[in-house]
């Protein structure tokens, strides 16, 4: 008998369950099935970096492209360092609805949730 | 006593002269006064360096290239120190036109290049997320990764042929033309750090019993702050206090305090009376 052992990486970004499905309902809402979901880390925001999320039909040199229940999902070479470990889920409460993103390369975060350092 | 009176422009007088006209205040009581002109950046260092032997300003024209900072650079290359101000809106080209000068640059040797950069800047990365291509494409108000990446791609090219393929932090300031500055040999240096090496401050405040800083106008709203905050480290430095002399003084003691300045005072109309009376409370 051959054990299988499954392991979770936490290089990379991690999308959970729901996350990857919001996803999905998405893209099918675009007709498309061809995008992946890229977040990326931008200079600004009041706490130094911020987080951009978004459907992208591009591939850049370096990415790194990670797929969860059949959703790709892609982090630029220079995002990559700031996001390894970072899990992204997707919240829908009567208090928050949206994408989250808890990382634990964030030092501290802005109060808005919009910028972390 | 010995005061140490680092002056900006006070109304229509140059920073030395602001600092002489201060300072004999307290020369007047008795006391050793030593001026040292000072400023952060733009006109207010191309002033301070004015009255210093030996040294020279130049400030890069904005634009795609940094090209003309090269000939204007061989044109002052006799000169014992040279500082280059970053602190404004400067080329882009991470000093690529500089590097390209026709007939070269050697004529630098043995000089001392300083790039003149803001406190903000001072560490600013060359490459990567928090790097010149990266913020370029994001203050651009249209976020665009791949922007960003084939800006970054190409500086790292850049760095490379330059023989800094690993630039060390402030490289990335005054749009990443302080690469430029350190691949010549320079260093980068916040104007009050620049100044205080030409004019040997650290001689001066082991002998300072008290800092007196010279500006025109000191508000919350920034005027003054850099220069205050430059003058109360020296003080710190030298475990001396450190008071503030402006035309105008609009931030309160509390927040002054906050970065290490005892007191401000505002000169009145006259300002060799308005001198006198600060330096009878500072004296002893």
């Amino acid at each position: 008998m051959t054990d299988t052992i499954t392991t979770t990486t936490t290089q990379g970004v991690v999308l959970t369950d729901v996350a990857a499905a919001k996803v999905k309902s998405l893209m099918a809402s675009e007709g498309r099935d061809d995008l992946v979901l890229r977040i990326a880390v931008q200079p600004g925001g009041c706490s130094g970096l911020r987080y951009q999320l978004e459907l992208d039909d591009r591939s850049f040199d370096g990415d790194v492209v990670t797929e969860f229940s059949g959703v790709k999902v892609a982090v630029d070479k220079m995002s990559a360092p700031y996001l390894s470990g970072a899990e992204i889920d997707f919240a829908d409460t009567i208090s928050s609805q949206g994408f989250t993103i808890d990382n634990p390369n964030a030092q501290s975060s802005c109060a808005c949730g919009d910028s972390f350092h | 006593m010995r005061v140490l009176v680092v002056a900006t422009r006070l109304a229509d007088l140059g920073p030395a002269e602001a600092g002489a006209a201060i300072g004999a205040a307290w020369a007047d009581l008795g006391h050793q006064v030593a001026v040292v002109p000072f400023g952060t950046g733009g006109a207010g260092l191309v002033d301070a360096v004015g009255a210093i032997p030996g040294a020279v300003v130049l400030t890069p024209a904005p634009g795609a290239s940094s090209a003309t900072l090269g000939r204007d650079l061989a044109a002052v290359s006799e000169t014992g120190t040279i500082l280059v101000d970053l602190t404004g809106d400067c080329p882009d080209d991470g000093g690529a036109g500089l590097l390209a000068t026709p007939g070269g640059l050697d004529a630098l040797a043995g000089r001392s290049l300083v790039g003149v950069v803001t406190e903000e800047e001072l560490e600013a990365p060359f490459l990567g997320v928090r790097g010149v291509a990266a913020r370029r494409a994001y203050a651009s108000g249209t976020p665009d990764i791949g922007a960003a990446l084939a800006g970054d791609a190409a500086l790292t090219r850049l760095a490379a042929d330059l023989g800094l393929p690993d630039p060390p932090p402030g490289a990335g300031a005054g749009n990443g033309l302080a690469l430029g500055i350190l691949a010549l040999g320079g260093v980068v240096r916040t104007g009050p750090q620049a100044i205080g090496e030409l004019v040997g401050i650290e001689k001066s405040l082991a002998a300072a019993d008290l800092v007196v800083l010279v500006t025109d106008v000191l508000d919350f709203g920034g005027a003054g702050i850099a220069e205050a905050r430059a003058a109360a480290a020296w003080a710190e430095q030298a475990l001396v206090p450190c008071i503030a002399i402006a035309r105008q003084v609009q931030i309160s003691g509390r927040e002054l305090r906050t970065f290490g300045v005892e007191s401000a005072y505002e000169l009145g109309d006259d300002i060799a009376a308005g001198a006198v009376r600060i330096a009878v409370t500072w004296n002893w």
